[in-house]
Parts: C-alpha cells; sequence; structure tokens
C-alpha cells in the first residue's frame, strides 16, 4: 500500500513537472530535427572577401573560407535551459591558411522563480541604441573576424550572469572571473624596422581580477531605460611598451598589450513617439590606475549615442548621433629630442585607439533598408562619419533569399581616412568586397 | 395561474421576436462591432503555418507559436508570436501589447543579435512575413477610423452573410492600414468573416480574402476563431494560406509569457 502511494505520488509529480503549455510545447516540437527536449539547428556558408593590396593598386583575395556552425539547445520543462554553439571554419584569411573550431558560446540557463541565472562561455550584448553602445564592454569583440554579419565579432566569455525580474523593473548582476581581450587589427598591421610585438601582460585567474557589473532596467510598455555600472578589466587592452634601446641602427623595443581596469557607469532609453522611435546611451569611463602616469591607459570620457529611427512602408532608418567627450586633453605635439620619439608615437597609436584624438569629436550613423520583392531581397546601407577626425566607413549590402533559409549576400566595406586616423591605417587590410552562400536548417 | 403561464409566453415570444426583427435590424457598425467582439477571446496559445505561393507556384512555409492574453477588461491584448521555421528566423519573438484607442507597443527579439529592440507600430500595411498578409490583416481594425455602409445580403460558401462596406474615414488611414475600402461578407449566425475583398489606395481591386474554417473555441462565451485563412492577391497572382493548427482555449495564460524576459528566452 505504501509502495503504491510512493509510486502514485511520483508518477503525479512526473506528470506536473513535465506538463507544458501548448505555447512552450510548441517551439520545442517546432524542431524538425528532434523529438526529444533538444534542438538542433545551425549553418554552412561560404564566404569570399576581395580587397586591395597594401600600397598597392592591385586586387587581392582577403578571406576566403567554408563554414559550419552548429548550435545545439537543451531544455529541461521550466527549469532551465543550456545552449551550445561551435563554428569549424576553414579557408585562408590574411595571407594564412585558416583552420579552426571556436566554440562560440556554451552556457546554461536557470530559472527559479522571479530569478535567472546563466552561467557558462557566452556573449553578453548591452546597450539600445544601434551599433554603437557605449555600455556594451562585457565581453570582448574581434575586430579581425570577416563576415557580411556585424554581429559575428562577438566573442564569448565566461560570465555568471543573473537576472532578478519584477514587473517593471529587471535587476541583472554579472561576474566576468576570467579576462578574455578584444583583437584589433594591430595585430596584423605591419610594424616599422627595430618594433616588435612582446607578450601581452593579461591579469591570471586570481579572483582579484574578475570583473563585476550591475544593471538596472525599467521596461515599462511605453518607456524602458536603464542604469548600469561596470568594474573591471576594459576587454580593449592598451598598448604599452618596453623602455627603447637606441643605437647607430635604429631604435629598438617591444609594444605590450596591457589591459587596464575602469568605472563606466551608463544609462540608456528607447521610446516611441507618434511614428518615430526614439533611443539613447550614454557612459561615462574612468581607468581605476593614473591615466597621466601610463600612456596605455585612457583619459576619462563622456560618450553619447541619441537616435531616431523611421519606418516607411518597407523602407527603414536608423540615424544617430555619436558624441564623444575626453576629460583632462591635452594636445601632444610631436617632440623635438629624438628619444622621446617612441614613447610619443606608441601614446598617439594608443589615443587613436581609443577614439580621444580629440577633445570633442562628432560622428553620424544611419543604417537604412529597403525590403523589396516580398521581403526575398533586401537592399541595405549602413555607415558612420566621423566629422572631427574625417573618417567614413560605409557597408552597402544586398541580400537575396532564394529559399527558404538559403540566401546569398553581396557587399563591402569600404573604410577611408587619413594615415593618421584609425580608419585610415584599416583602409588596405580591411577594406574589401565580399560574396556570401548561407543555408541554415 | 394559467392566465400567467399564457403571459410569460407571450412575453418570451414578444422577446424573441424582437430578437430577432432587431438583429435584421442591425446597423453596419453594430454588426462590425459584434464582428470584432467574437474573436476576443480571453486567452489563447496556437500554433500557426503560413505558406506563401508566388505567381510561379513556388512557396515558403513559415511557423509560428503564439500567445495572448486580454488585459484591462479587453481594452489591451497582449501577445507574444515566436518563430519556429523557417531555420534562419527560428527564435525571433515579437511581443506585442496591442491597445484599442492608442498606437501599439511592440518589441522584436532577434536571436542572432542577442538583443529585444522596441519598435514602432504605425506601419501596419507592411507585409506580415513576406506574405499577402499585412499586419493590418493580423489584427482587428481600430473601427471608429472607418466608416461602416451595409450593402445588403450574400451567401458564401452556403453561410448567410451581411455585405458590409468599410472605408476608411480619411487618406491618412487608408494609407496605415493599406487599403481604402474592404467589403466583408460577415455571418450572421456567428458574426465571422467569411469573406473580404480589399482595394487599394487607388480604389483599384487588391486582394480577396476566404476564410474556410471557423472554430469556437470559447463556447461559453460564443468565442471564435479563424482556422484557414487564404489571401490571394488580385494584382500579382500570389497567394498566402494560414492555417491555425493547434488552437487552445486558456484564459489563465501565463502573464510571465508577456514580458521582455520571456521574449528572450528562445
Amino acid at each position: 500500500m505504501k509502495l503504491r502511494l510512493i509510486l502514485v505520488i511520483w508518477l503525479s509529480l512526473t506528470i506536473s513537472l513535465s506538463a507544458q503549455d501548448l505555447f512552450e510545447s510548441a517551439i520545442v516540437e517546432g524542431d524538425q530535427l528532434s523529438s526529444s527536449n533538444y534542438e538542433l539547428n545551425g549553418h554552412l556558408r561560404a564566404v569570399i572577401f576581395g580587397g586591395k593590396t597594401d600600397n598597392k593598386n592591385e586586387a587581392e583575395i582577403k578571406s576566403s573560407y567554408g563554414e559550419a556552425g552548429l548550435k545545439l539547445r537543451l531544455r529541461q520543462q521550466h527549469f532551465g535551459d543550456a545552449f551550445a554553439e561551435i563554428r569549424f571554419r576553414k579557408g585562408q584569411e590574411f595571407n594564412q591558411s585558416l583552420s579552426e573550431v571556436n566554440l562560440r558560446e556554451a552556457f546554461v540557463n536557470v530559472y527559479l522563480g522571479k530569478f535567472d541565472l546563466r552561467i557558462g562561455h557566452q556573449i553578453v550584448v548591452w546597450g539600445r541604441a544601434d551599433g554603437f553602445n557605449p555600455t556594451d564592454n562585457i565581453t570582448p569583440k574581434n575586430m579581425l573576424v570577416r563576415s557580411p554579419d556585424e554581429d559575428e565579432r562577438r566573442e564569448g566569455s565566461f560570465v555568471l550572469r543573473s537576472f532578478y525580474n519584477s514587473q517593471l523593473l529587471r535587476l541583472e548582476a554579472i561576474w566576468a572571473p576570467v579576462f578574455t581581450p578584444s583583437v584589433l587589427p594591430i595585430d596584423v598591421v605591419e610594424l616599422p624596422e627595430g618594433v616588435a610585438f612582446g607578450s601581452a601582460h593579461y591579469p591570471d585567474a586570481n579572483i582579484k581580477n574578475g570583473s563585476v557589473a550591475l544593471k538596472l532596467n525599467l521596461i515599462s510598455p511605453s518607456f524602458e531605460a536603464s542604469l548600469s555600472y561596470f568594474n573591471g578589466y576594459y576587454p580593449l587592452p592598451g598598448i604599452d611598451m618596453t623602455e627603447p634601446r637606441f643605437s647607430v641602427s635604429g631604435v629598438r623595443f617591444e609594444l605590450i598589450p596591457r589591459p587596464y581596469r575602469m568605472h563606466i557607469i551608463g544609462s540608456d532609453f528607447a521610446t516611441t513617439a507618434g511614428s518615430y522611435g526614439l533611443r539613447g546611451e550614454l557612459a561615462y569611463r574612468k581607468a581605476l590606475n593614473d591615466y597621466r602616469k601610463q600612456i596605455y591607459i585612457p583619459n576619462p570620457d563622456f560618450q553619447w549615442v541619441a537616435g531616431v529611427d523611421r519606418e516607411i512602408g518597407d523602407f527603414s532608418i536608423v540615424l544617430q548621433y555619436i558624441g564623444r567627450y575626453v576629460a583632462d586633453f591635452t594636445e601632444k605635439k610631436s617632440p623635438v629630442n629624438p628619444f622621446e620619439l617612441p614613447a610619443f608615437e606608441v601614446e598617439m597609436k594608443n589615443r587613436l585607439f581609443a577614439s580621444q584624438l580629440h577633445r570633442l569629436s562628432h560622428a553620424v550613423s544611419f543604417r537604412s533598408a529597403v525590403n523589396l520583392l516580398h521581403q526575398t531581397l533586401k537592399l541595405e546601407f549602413a555607415g558612420i562619419c566621423n566629422f572631427t577626425t574625417e573618417e567614413t566607413l560605409f557597408r552597402p549590402k544586398i541580400t537575396y533569399l532564394l529559399a527558404d533559409a538559403m540566401q546569398m549576400t553581396l557587399g563591402g566595406e569600404i573604410y577611408r581616412g587619413s594615415d593618421d586616423t584609425l580608419f585610415g591605417l584599416v583602409d588596405d587590410l580591411l577594406s574589401a568586397i565580399y560574396f556570401e552562400m548561407k543555408l541554415s536548417f | 395561474m394559467k392566465h400567467l403561464i399564457t403571459l410569460i409566453e407571450i412575453f418570451v415570444f414578444t422577446f424573441l421576436s424582437s430578437q430577432l426583427s432587431g438583429q435584421d435590424r442591425l446597423s453596419a457598425r453594430q454588426i462590425a462591432d459584434l464582428s470584432y467582439e467574437v474573436t476576443r477571446v480571453a486567452g489563447m496559445e496556437a500554433t500557426a503555418t503560413m505558406t506563401i505561393i508566388d505567381d510561379k507556384g513556388r512557396e515558403r512555409v513559415r511557423k509560428t507559436a503564439q500567445v495572448m492574453k486580454l488585459y484591462d477588461n479587453g481594452e489591451t491584448e497582449k501577445r507574444l508570436v515566436r518563430f519556429l521555421a523557417p531555420a534562419d528566423v527560428k527564435g525571433t519573438g515579437l511581443l506585442t501589447f496591442d491597445y484599442k484607442t492608442k498606437n501599439d507597443d511592440i518589441w522584436l527579439y532577434l536571436p542572432a543579435l542577442r538583443k529585444t529592440r522596441r519598435i514602432v507600430s504605425s506601419e501596419k500595411s507592411k507585409s506580415f512575413m513576406g506574405s499577402e498578409f499585412s499586419y493590418a490583416d493580423m489584427t482587428p481594425p481600430t473601427l471608429d477610423d472607418f466608416k461602416f455602409d451595409l450593402l445588403g445580403d450574400a451567401d458564401v460558401r452556403r453561410t448567410a452573410c451581411w455585405k458590409i462596406e468599410m472605408t476608411a474615414v480619411d487618406d491618412d488611414i487608408a494609407d496605415e492600414n493599406g487599403f481604402s475600402k474592404r467589403i466583408s461578407f460577415i455571418g450572421k449566425q456567428d458574426y465571422m468573416i467569411r469573406k473580404a475583398i480589399y482595394y487599394d489606395i487607388d480604389g483599384e481591386l487588391h486582394k480577396e480574402l476566404n476564410v474556410f474554417e471557423i472554430k469556437e473555441i470559447d463556447p461559453q462565451n460564443h468565442k471564435f476563431r479563424a482556422m484557414h485563412l487564404e489571401m490571394e492577391n488580385k494584382q500579382n497572382g500570389r497567394k498566402s494560406i494560414l492555417k491555425m493548427e493547434k488552437v487552445v482555449f486558456n484564459p489563465n495564460v501565463k502573464d510571465e509569457y508577456f514580458s521582455v524576459r520571456y521574449l528572450e528566452r528562445e
């Protein structure tokens, strides 16, 4: 009798635990490949990038690769789920053979009433502005990744992310125990003779080297906003240098990528006004260490983005004004003393990468798109014009859906700027046209 | 006592007669109001398949799971739609707070961007998922934006219907909804649309909607859902078929579905 009672209780528990609403069960059943509580999706794609060779008026294949991506999602009723994405890529890039396996994300979600917990290798995206997000500093980016999709540049890192959810508020707390650096195109830039990259000084896995962040979101039906705080290593390291050694043959020194800790206080919002969408984002950044004594640490700065978006039929446009104010900015002139020249050059490059060449800078970004042929053909034109540094980046793109889940894309990335600007520096390296074919499953 | 029973019988007969003749005397606007009300379900979960057929017969298929619930005494309908197929849009979610008297609040979650984006809701005339259905076709119209005329009676697939003409009050409303005029054939028994003919901004014949299956999903409150709809574009020969595969009436749909938190759970 006792055994029967236990059996009945166990059965009723099992049934109640596995009971799902139609909506939830439909999401699981929606995957044709799975008959259980897991989904397997992914893509296969082939991409070729062509551009000009460095300082020559000749064309070259910048990158060509085939890629298989697999996404696995496991669900455990309403208790949680897990997700992993792995990419296999084979081809050539930057005139080198490319063969890599990349675990882009692998994390587990647990849902405990009003608390959500996500732990694992993951990409965190913050910010309500379009494409330029001063508050988005948790996980790194790899600017060397060549893909028609800008989001492909995002990289995962190990993060513990927790949420407390109430009706209007959502509090997010983040701990990133291990530093994962962003990758800038500097790694493939040709360096002058006598200058080389040395070993990066990245922080070890000591618990004091972790980064923490908090974000309080207000999400009401008509308006949403957030306040955020980040304390940790900024994903993009600065460039430090060894003591220069001067000789009759010239100067020799090494460049050392060295990250620095920052406080970042940020805020963003999004709302609508009639037929217009309004969004904005701002952040104040200040390094924990003295930026006056270290050439690789940027000055404190304010960054802000204010944007408006509008849809007219199948046409959409996002326009944004982007500004930056660098605090305690001092103009730097090339030193008369030649022994001070290496440090000056490295400091100026750091300013370049931190976008701190001017006390105040202004830029405009835009993203326009039109859907044609019953949403099978999409023409997109995006870009940014920095009026202060006179740099521009244009990204035209044409995407055609040959069939469901099968598309081809033709586009380009055109960087323009003088030699002392970031876009000017990477123009030869990254400006390219591309063609991609992709099939998702 | 016998007199009393007779009196009651007379009263009931008189009442029923007035009701029946009253139905015959309903104005076009009253019919439109009732047609709107019979689709206002307290809560519902469904899966649907949209098949888009171009003029050469090529097909594209989209699958969705959706959940909705009425709030504020029916003034607000909250909906969450999750795309299940094709693979390139799988996981995309659309959360809508559909208000009777003001613009909707809409959030779009794109899994590739890992981001929820608030979007503007005014473009109702846009195609829904590349189909012949527009966003305006997928939600009940704001009735005050139109004027209604009763054109007469007609049978649609052996169902007696009212023939109602619905005309946009001005060009802006026509632009917003994507049609200047719609002639609807509304069933006299259930107030459900059986057929509708759309005229574009220039007054030209544009689309024809046919509803082939209707289900009473809340028999207690006489609430209905169209289960099989076909929209044919008379100008380009394309056709879109929307089939509700599973529909479950559930007034106790979980409130947590209608949150950005849930929208971001793929």
